[in-house]
């Protein structure tokens, strides 16, 4: 079987920066369910891979991880649709942001696909606009970075992870995939390192802080001998 | 002598979508004289004695195909010596999972060049809409 | 968490995810619908289950959007349908486009008088190339704060 399996990395990141960790805050959920993978949309996902001793439909196994933060509009959505035309401008020229400091590039949407920045200023994230003011606020941008994969199943030799960027605009551009060596059978976990960030406004100062906390997951390997599907005949098809 | 393979191509969210293989397969194979490239009705060209090979491939590399079975339709008549039994179908359990099947044999020596169709079963996910046939393809048998 | 927000109102985000392959192949939503919110923290429950009970605000805004688990798939919300006639007053979903694109989620503002209720809806998938839409048949629901 040809099909590379998808674990999908859901992350609320403000919930976990105040908490201080992913737990109860980070829902995996893969696409193998059906061939045997439980734990789905929690934080103990353990991914069913299945690998054969010798040529059949099952071929190499691919693993891709790919994150997505609760409160950031959907993946396919291009961060480009939303900018304005002094933006588009911008994109146009050599990118230097410094040569020009009151705009900001990207822009961080939220899901309602309002600038998460604003809220620092005159709007909050639903749009509405309330008093400007310059009192202490945080904000939490939405989109998780996975940042590295390490952990029992790396040091084992059993998944080789690596980033790969993609002409998509999901993830930024960026996910991590890596080959399972199905010869390596059993349970292993492995822990993803993930970085979140957030602004803090104090004393009308501005703050950017990033974070990056692990969680571990697990896949289970498992392989059988392949067999020949014509049955009693293994060698003369049956016609 | 070389050996065909036989490859197709499913588009496995579209068959899911409409309930039908009919235009989400395409087959070909690398033999010669083969007609129907491209298409559901593949008919490949072969000789007694050749070995033939079934892969599929699904084109979103994130959905899942198997070959669920393969049989052929045309049953040769009950007095030709070398007709051996035909292939049943595998229920899917641990072991006997689809997954754990390859599908290649050899055409029988002693077969009448003719036209034989077989039904290849696929098998997407899990569910009671997960499984479909398509009957369009056949080997020809043709002689050295 | 920044004291000033406690009465301000809030985006509250639900994410659906959808595994398309696993529905159209059973042909039912059950083991393949994910739903998952921002606001745990402040008293969600169920998370990442079909029946997901969010804990909002009056004055909240809700956006609802889908995910799905292979990446090249298409899913899209055609509806978030509030199943008591009578409790549309507080909560009245409609669908927005962003901008440039083609991409659909689904907005609700909760009703300022709306303290109290608990608000069950189903949602409306199309999935794959599958002209009719499907629609969820567990209980989900918005659990509105005095």
């Amino acid at each position: 079987m040809s099909q590379q399996l998808g674990i999908l990395v859901v992350i609320d990141n403000e919930a976990a920066v105040v908490s201080g960790t992913l737990r109860d805050h980070i829902y995996l959920i893969d696409n193998g369910h059906w061939a045997g993978s439980s734990g789905e949309a929690t934080g103990e996902l353990v991914t069913a891979v299945e690998g054969t001793q010798s040529a059949s439909q099952l071929e190499q196994q691919v693993l891709n991880w790919v994150p997505f933060g609760i409160g950031s509009p959907p993946v396919p959505t291009p961060q480009i649709a939303f900018l304005q035309t002094p933006d588009y401008a911008l994109l146009a020229d050599v990118p230097h942001p410094v040569r020009r400091p009151q705009y900001f590039q990207p822009r961080i949407l939220d899901s309602a696909g309002v600038d998460i920045r604003d809220s620092l200023s005159m709007r909050d994230s639903g749009g509405r606009v309330r008093l400007a003011g310059a009192e202490d606020k945080t904000v939490y941008y939405p989109d998780p970075a996975i940042i590295n994969i390490t952990g029992e199943a790396v040091d084992l030799g059993v998944i080789f992870p690596a980033q790969y960027g993609s002409p998509d605009f999901f993830s930024e551009g960026l996910y991590w995939s890596a080959t399972v060596d199905t010869n390596k059978v059993g349970l292993f976990s492995y822990t993803m390192h993930i970085r979140l960030h957030y602004s803090t406004r104090h004393d009308g100062v501005v703050t950017d802080h990033a974070i990056t906390l692990p969680h571990s997951a697990y896949i289970k390997v498992t392989r059988d001998f392949a067999k020949n599907g014509f049955a009693n005949t293994p060698m003369i098809l049956p016609v | 002598m070389q050996a065909i393979n036989i490859t197709f191509l499913v588009d496995v969210i579209g068959a899911l979508s409409h309930g039908t293989l009919r235009n989400n397969i395409f087959m070909a194979d690398n033999g010669l004289d083969s007609q129907g490239n491209g298409t559901e009705a593949l008919i490949t060209t072969c000789c007694p004695g050749q070995p033939v090979n079934w892969v599929v491939y699904a084109i979103d590399v994130q959905t899942p195909v198997l070959i669920r079975a393969i049989t052929f339709i045309d049953i040769a008549k009950e007095d030709d010596q070398q007709l051996i039994a035909r292939a049943f179908e595998r229920p899917p359990e641990k072991g006997g999972d689809p997954h754990w099947f390859y599908w290649s044999g050899i055409i029988p020596r002693s077969l009448k060049p003719g036209l034989y169709r077989y039904s290849l079963k696929l098998q997407m996910g899990k569910g009671v809409h997960s499984t479909m046939s398509s009957d369009a393809a056949a080997l020809a048998v043709v002689k050295h | 968490m920044d004291p000033e927000n406690r009465t301000e109102p809030r985006t509250i985000t639900i994410v659906a995810v959808v595994d398309v392959v696993g529905i159209l192949a059973s042909g039912s939503f059950a083991g393949s619908f994910y739903l998952i919110d921002n606001n745990r923290l402040r008293g969600s429950t169920g998370e990442g289950t079909d029946s997901l009970v969010t804990r909002v605000r009056p004055g909240d805004r809700i956006v609802w959007i889908a995910m799905t688990l292979e990446c090249e798939a298409f899913a899209s919300i055609t509806a978030v349908g509030i199943e008591k006639e009578g409790q549309r007053q507080y909560c009245d979903p409609h669908s927005y486009v962003y901008p440039n694109t083609n991409i659909v989620c689904w907005v609700a503002d909760v009703a300022a008088n709306a303290g109290g209720a608990r608000i069950p809806y189903n949602l409306s998938f199309r999935l794959g190339s599958r002209t009719a839409a499907m629609t969820t048949t567990t209980t989900p629901q918005l659990d509105v704060q005095d």
